[in-house]
């Protein structure tokens, strides 16, 4: 999956306006369209920092990224629709001892960011940066490095040869 | 002073100071890795994926997580757990810009977050200069809460001055600090995660052995409407044991969001990706950071409910005040368990304190007179950063126990204020290339103007915590900014690193 600099771009304004979005839905006291956002918010942010030379792995876009903010955005409206039907009740059952509408929180959005982001990014790290592609950019580096101290030491031996130049037509 | 028999209350006392003794130890032995100033200023390429890992869960979970959240829990249910769940923050944090910032590195000399500015923002003054300065007034207000919650520990326990209880916490904190940098930072901020971590673990039995699990709170808790007792009344209803307890609906919001994205802008981790030795440890290194992150989460959450269950079930009475809820578990689950929530709390304040102790002093000595034109050769430039260190560190211990009101006000100004600061600089400057010098600029004088007026009392709409707001309006600064005043070009070797 390509992303160009335009697309870059594209990605951070879309961000930024759904930062807006997400506070606005917050004032008005819709929360969970507001969470909804900002799950959209953090998966462009996961996109652009996992991507390279333009380029987004699409193994690392379906695991962890997509199947993260799939779990969250189902988990956080489960959570809210077991906290509307048991609001002010005791709830008729419980998963694993706990309030569903609390499960819902500790399986898709704590367990499940740990199984998602954190053992994805583990599992899946080659697809974000592999040991080669540090040491071409380390190279890389060192070659930019070399050309633009060699451009520096040119250009100065170019001034150093006009000045000498113009003291020796001053001279004549 | 705490109601614990006296030989208990002693025991108490020698394993806090032993782990205050400990952490000393480190600090001073850090000293002999001190052999350059990026080492006193970042600890640059020195550390491996444990060490970070734990030092950075150690640096952002702050004694907030361990007494405050517990007495949030207790108080109004989960909303304030959500905050602690976020367990993946730190791999999301590294996931956005791990390889940019360390990749940095090898661009160029980076001990410190000004020195990632200087090179990304081709030396701009102005945004190293009002970064640093929000990055100081962030850090100080969270080093100012640390130093209050640990001085109120061994007053709690001991019936001590707070200024003395602070002298010895801190006061030592604030020698080794100085002595050894962020060296001695990161080695005592490893050991301290650790004593959290093991900490963390034992609380958790304890949870289990005296509740027996979640049940039974869910149906002490749905069964109960008041308990009152010493004229303070408890009042219970099921919503307590839900997904979002009785918050705001806008704070739900907040504790799920901010702390997600707030984690990639905290100093703590930033500083601590240059740290690493070896890049490509990183994945592990998130790794670590979340796995001892989820026994703190768990720890903020099952102390709250287990309160809630000892007060609705008539075991303890109603607390006076909510944030004693994790001490009064403690004193119910017996001698280990006290031994260690008193240390774990120690290891919090005290992680968290050094973290901020050195941003705040490296912000103050280094990057602010940078930025003003002020350089100092290597030498005398750390001897200047000890000095300041140590002024910054003891000054706030006798602000923090002296001036209640003040570290109150303070006490609101640092996670969002430290993202403000971060958010257009890091995360948006190193994830597109178009954040162009003026934009940022733009945004961060936005961000200090809108913090301290913030910090004044201006109302913002809605029951948003107010710097999600600002952060709001930042990012649309430096957005339009960059793309209404772009940089003529980008440096190869940056656009390098953007593409790493």
């Amino acid at each position: 999956m390509k992303i160009t600099d335009k697309m870059q771009s594209t990605l951070i304004i879309v961000s930024t306006i759904l930062w807006v979005v997400c506070c606005i839905l917050a004032w008005n006291e819709r929360f969970i369209e507001a969470i909804w956002s900002g799950i959209l918010i953090m998966a462009i942010y996961l996109c652009l920092g996992s991507s390279k030379k333009g380029v987004l792995s699409k193994k690392f876009f379906c695991y962890p990224i997509l199947i993260w903010a799939v779990l969250w955005a189902v988990g956080f409206w489960a959570a809210q629709h077991f906290a509307v039907m048991f609001l002010d009740i005791q709830p008729t059952f419980t998963i694993l001892g706990m309030h569903p509408s609390f499960a819902m929180v500790v399986f898709c959005y704590w367990f499940g960011g740990v199984v998602t982001i954190s053992l994805g990014f583990m599992l899946l790290r080659k697809e974000w940066l592999s040991p080669d592609e540090w040491d071409d950019f380390k190279k890389k580096i060192e070659q930019m490095k070399k050309k633009q101290s060699a451009g520096k030491h040119s250009t100065n031996v170019h001034m150093n040869e006009n000045i000498a130049n113009s003291i020796g037509k001053g001279g004549n | 002073m705490a109601d614990i028999s006296s030989g208990s209350r002693i025991l108490i006392l020698a394993f806090a100071l032993s782990m205050i003794a400990v952490s000393f130890l480190i600090g001073i032995i850090g000293k002999k890795k001190v052999t350059s100033s990026q080492a006193y200023y970042g600890g640059t390429g020195m550390f491996g994926s444990f060490a970070i890992g734990l030092s950075s869960m150690a640096g952002i979970v702050s004694a907030f997580a361990i007494v405050g959240v517990n007495g949030l829990v207790y108080a109004n249910g989960n909303s304030m757990g959500l905050w602690m769940m976020t367990s993946c923050a730190g791999p999301f944090a590294f996931i956005l810009l791990a390889k940019r910032v360390r990749a940095m590195a090898e661009v160029g000399s980076v001990s410190s977050l000004g020195d990632i500015t200087d090179l990304r923002f081709n030396n701009s003054r102005l945004i190293k200069g009002v970064m640093s300065i929000i990055l100081l007034l962030g850090c100080v207000a969270y080093l100012a809460s640390q130093i209050k919650a640990g001085a109120e520990l061994l007053t709690h326990l001991m019936g001590w001055n707070p200024l003395v209880a602070g002298l010895i916490i801190f006061g030592i904190l604030t020698i080794y600090m100085s002595i050894s940098g962020e060296v001695g930072g990161i080695m005592t901020q490893t050991f301290q995660g650790l004593v959290m971590v093991i900490a963390g673990i034992i609380i958790i039995i304890s949870f289990f052995k005296i509740t027996g699990g979640f049940e039974v709170i869910v149906d002490a808790v749905s069964n109960v409407d008041t308990v009152t007792a010493n004229g303070v009344t408890k009042e219970f209803t099921p919503n307590l044991m839900n997904a979002w307890g009785t918050s705001a609906p806008a704070s739900v919001f907040a504790w799920v969001f901010i702390p997600i994205v707030g984690t990639i802008g905290q100093p703590q981790v930033i500083s601590r990706i240059y740290a690493l030795k070896d890049p490509n440890e990183i994945p592990k290194t998130a790794f670590y950071n979340c796995l001892s992150h989820m026994v703190i989460a768990a720890v903020s959450i099952v102390v709250g409910f287990s309160v809630l269950y000892l007060v609705a079930t008539g075991k303890i009475q109603p607390l006076e005040q909510a944030d004693r809820a994790v001490f009064l578990f403690a004193d119910y689950c017996g001698l280990t368990t006290q031994l260690f929530v008193y240390a774990a709390v120690l290891a919090a304040a005290m992680s968290s304190a050094s973290m901020y102790l050195s941003v705040s002093a490296t912000a103050l000595s280094r990057d602010i007179p940078a930025a003003l034109g002020k350089s100092f050769d290597e030498k005398k430039q750390m001897r200047i950063s000890r000095i300041v260190m140590f002024f910054i560190g003891f000054a706030s211990i006798y602000f923090s126990v002296t001036n209640a009101e003040g570290v109150a006000i303070l006490g609101t100004f640092g996670w969002g204020t430290l993202m403000t600061a971060t958010f257009p600089t890091f995360i948006l400057g190193l994830l597109w290339k178009k954040a162009s010098r003026k934009g940022v600029s733009l945004a961060l004088v936005v961000a200090l103007v809108l913090n301290l007026l913030s910090l004044t009392g201006m109302k913002w709409p809605g029951a948003l915590p107010w710097y999600v707001n600002v952060i709001a309006i930042t990012l649309v600064v430096t957005v339009v900014g960059s793309l209404c005043m772009p940089d003529a070009e980008l440096d190869e070797k940056l656009e390098a690193v953007i593409d790493l």
